[in-house]
């Protein structure tokens, strides 16, 4: 994949890098570290979280305890991975927090004859540690949240230089060896890119713009299914595709055939369904009913002049390609 | 009555047809795990959407020769370019690759299929053996012990999460959280959270697996350059002979090996990539010349590959007892028996239920380990075409399989939101480090923990009281469950905090 000429691509690219930057500055001082996508990874979760607990509430009783824990604990936690830099102040104060809902509301089942003892003494309990274990609260909540790395902070990790050998022997008898070695072969490719994301992961990304045009061109796949159905969105999938890694003209032709064969092969034996646009409710003719039109000789002469006014001429403009041609009269 | 399912079974299996969807399996299965970055999880979910048309027992044979295929086939390049096809063969390089550059290419590739297809055989025929026992203990559990083997399968989060803790605990409550989209089980009452109709029957996990494996992995293939193979790699016919000599020689190793992948996959979410540096670091313990491993000791090659393909085994006795995927893969594999209309747990076992499909799937992974060794010893000098095939090839192909795949499966739009949704999510989890066998998870058992929590309330009158006092309903079982499930939750923090006091 590799597109060392500077292309429109590269210049969206660098468009886009800018104002991450800008943003980078202007949040930065705000989380305490310098933004990456996992902090959005993490705002996702946070908000999806937060709506769907909410939205719980519109639901039976019943079903809406689960979601509702499920969206409370998926909220908190990426509140806390969030807010890791502050953890001396948000652990005690959200521990507390719970500790008094538990007490409260604990206690309002156990004055109704409900029950609600244990949460009230479970209340109690995280009430105390707040009050009287306060440093270990919060070292058990960096150890909690933090990756290891950011537990230690860089000048640790430099002071520990002996002890990384006898934590990679550790490492090879747990299976984690190898994720070390790629992290220490990446070090350098993703420094650039993201350089104080002390949660970076271990996988090597020799070309960033790969997975992010991957991803747009899944998205105008999905957009194109909606709009002409799969059957045809999956062969201009393929040449986007194809264009993209700059593949030669004859691969490129035997991909997307291989594309639209997987596509008909769909279509014909198991969905026929997925030929019709979503949004549209429009079903372009299969390849069997053009085929049919095509070798109809009362729609030959049409084609003929498709092919003399349209086809040649974009033929022409692409390079010196053979035209399949039409049957002649 | 179960010897004549048992014997019903090997006539099922033995079928002209079943057997060409078995050896399709297994040969797509090596493909797929010998090229580099795909894998079990990814052929199985391209696969999957491709089982509608086939009854449910070719259906899952075809899916569980992939997953036993692809466990040998991810040696291959792991060996010839050290690269693993699949994670769980990673332990194989260090001493598979070294192999090859010996010239020894072909007696590591005939060790790789020896000792899979070996491990493989007798940890299916141990888990026929064992059947009737796990057959008693299965049929024993009941509503509420089904939702705590649930909830003790969501506790393992706390054992395989590596690095942040919290991260884990997040990617399984998001996983849950998937679940609660769409109408509840088992009282199916209306819970869309949005008005649209396309989320009547909640977010398909299907598609959230094939967005996960596949479109995930793809996207991360994109960015990656290399995985294939640059120069020619001699395999030399004659080292065949040799590699089937160093894996027979080894009977402990290869049974010891077997075993690990066998418990270690019946762990939920710990899978052959854990069992596989486990068994890989006890043969380095064992020997009598550990410093040779890592320059190309043959013992390091039989090690890896016999525990990958014994963890097959093991990882199929949570997910067909209780539901519980004990790996990506048969994450998989129960959306294939759901798909199919087949719902894990005590029917699997039962011989009114689907008994004799139970064993005609571990039939068919032993005939699949024979057609493993016949395959990988035969084709020894032609593996080397699989490293070579360019990613910018697979990338667009796998893509395009994933969405017509799932878009075929229901025709509903949000399943191909779905699937890019959840590729992008998945991308970025694995990038930083947030587990995504522990989101896995939580999407496959929030349907089972919660419509068990449900009836096993309405058994006891809404009290908790069923789930942890022995006395009250008559279930030791719950209680004991109860109380690992707090271990497992809660032990790694406590010891975290008593050795902080110990060390102050």
């Amino acid at each position: 994949m590799g597109q060392d000429e500077s292309t429109t691509a590269d210049e969206l690219i660098a468009g886009v890098r800018s104002v991450q930057r800008v943003l980078g500055d202007a949040i930065e001082p705000v989380l305490r570290e310098r933004p990456t996508m996992e902090h959005v990874l993490l705002v996702l979760f946070l908000v999806t979280g937060a709506y769907m607990y909410l939205a719980a509430r519109e639901f039976p009783a019943v079903v809406a305890e689960f979601p509702q824990l499920m969206a409370g604990a998926t909220v908190l936690l990426s509140f806390l991975i969030l807010a890791r830099n502050y953890l001396n102040v948000v652990a005690p104060l959200l521990t507390a927090g719970i500790g008094a809902y538990a007490v409260y509301t604990g206690g309002m089942s156990f004055l109704d004859g409900d029950g609600g003892l244990i949460r009230v003494v479970f209340g109690i309990v995280l009430l105390v540690v707040t009050i009287g274990y306060r440093q270990q609260l919060v070292k058990g909540a960096e150890s909690f949240i933090a990756e290891p790395m950011q537990v230690l902070g860089k000048e640790d990790i430099l002071d520990e230089d002996l002890e990384e050998g006898v934590e990679k022997n550790r490492a090879e008898a747990t299976g984690e060896s190898q994720e070390i070695e790629e992290a220490e072969d990446t070090e350098g490719a993703d420094t650039e890119e993201e350089p104080d994301s002390g949660a970076m992961y271990v996988y090597e990304i020799d070309d960033p713009k790969g997975p992010v045009v991957t991803g747009v061109l899944c998205v105008a796949y999905m957009l194109v299914t909606f709009a002409i159905g799969m059957l045809y969105a999956t062969p201009l999938f393929v040449i986007a595709w194809a264009l993209w890694v700059k593949m030669e003209f004859p691969k490129a032709a035997a991909l997307t055939g291989v594309g639209m064969l997987c596509s008909y092969l769909f279509y014909d034996l198991i969905q026929s369904d997925i030929a019709e646009g979503w949004l549209t409710g429009w079903e372009p003719a299969p390849p069997d009913v053009l085929y049919a039109m095509y070798i109809n000789p009362l729609v030959q002469p049409i084609l003929q002049l498709i092919d003399r006014y349209i086809i040649f001429p974009i033929l022409d403009l692409i390079g010196t390609v053979v035209p399949l041609g039409v049957i002649p009269l | 009555m179960t010897v004549a399912t048992f014997i019903g079974a090997i006539l099922a299996l033995l079928t002209l047809e079943t057997m060409f969807w078995l050896l399709a399996g297994v040969l797509v299965g090596i493909i797929v795990g010998g090229l580099p970055g795909l894998g079990p999880p990814l052929g199985m979910a391209i696969i999957l959407p491709l089982t509608i048309p086939l009854n449910a027992a070719d259906a899952i044979i075809l899916l569980v020769g992939v997953y036993s295929g692809s466990m040998y086939g991810g040696s291959i390049a792991a060996i010839l370019i050290n690269t693993p096809g699949v994670s769980s063969s990673a332990a194989t390089m260090f001493d598979g690759y070294p192999m090859s550059k010996q010239g020894k290419a072909a007696t590591a590739l005939s060790i790789s299929a020896t000792a899979s297809a070996f491990a493989g055989l007798f940890t299916i025929a141990a888990l026929i053996l064992f059947s009737p026992v796990l057959i008693q203990m299965v049929l024993a559990v009941g509503t509420p012990e089904r939702f705590l083997v649930a909830l003790l399968g969501l506790s393992m989060i706390t054992v395989i999460t590596r690095g942040s803790f919290a991260k884990g605990l997040l990617a399984g409550a998001a996983g849950l959280l998937v679940t609660t989209v769409g109408s509840a089980q088992p009282i199916a009452i209306d819970r869309r959270y949005a008005e649209s109709l396309l989320l009547y029957d909640g977010i398909d996990f299907v598609a959230v697996l094939i967005g996960l494996f596949a479109i995930a992995e793809m996207m991360k293939l994109a960015g990656q350059e290399g995985g294939i193979a640059e120069g020619d790699v001699v395999i030399d016919r004659a080292g065949i002979k040799d590699g089937i000599v160093e894996t027979v020689r080894r009977p402990v190793t290869v049974f010891k090996s077997g075993m690990i992948g066998m418990i270690v996959g019946a762990i939920p979410g710990a899978g052959a990539t854990v069992s596989n540096f486990v068994a890989y670091s006890e043969a380095v313990r064992a020997s009598p010349d550990p410093d040779t491993f890592g320059s190309g000791n043959p013992v390091g090659v039989v090690a890896s590959e016999a525990s990958n393909n014994g963890t097959v085994a093991g990882s199929l006795v949570p997910a067909i007892s209780f539901g519980i995927p004990g790996s990506s893969s048969t994450a998989v594999l129960i959306g294939g028996l759901l798909m199919h209309g087949l719902q894990p747990g005590p029917s699997m076992f039962q011989v009114e239920g689907e008994l004799g499909l139970t064993y005609t799937m571990l039939l068919a992974l032993l005939v699949g380990n024979v057609v493993i060794l016949i395959f990988g010893l035969s084709a020894v000098t032609r593996l080397g075409y699989l490293t070579k095939i360019d990613t910018d090839y697979i990338i667009p192909i796998v893509i395009v399989l994933s969405f017509l795949g799932t878009y075929a499966l229901r025709i509903n739009p949000i399943d191909i939101v779905t699937i890019i949704v959840f590729g992008i999510i998945g991308f970025y989890m694995v990038r930083y480090n947030y587990s995504v066998i522990a989101f896995v998870l939580g999407v496959v058992l929030g349907d089972i923990a919660e419509s068990n929590l449900y009836t096993a309330l309405q058994i006891s009158g809404g009290t908790y009281d069923i789930f942890y006092n022995p006395f009250a309903y008559g279930r030791p079982l719950s209680f004991v469950l109860t109380v690992t499930i707090l271990l497992l939750l809660f032990g790694p923090l406590v010891k975290g905090q008593l050795n902080r006091l110990r060390g102050e």
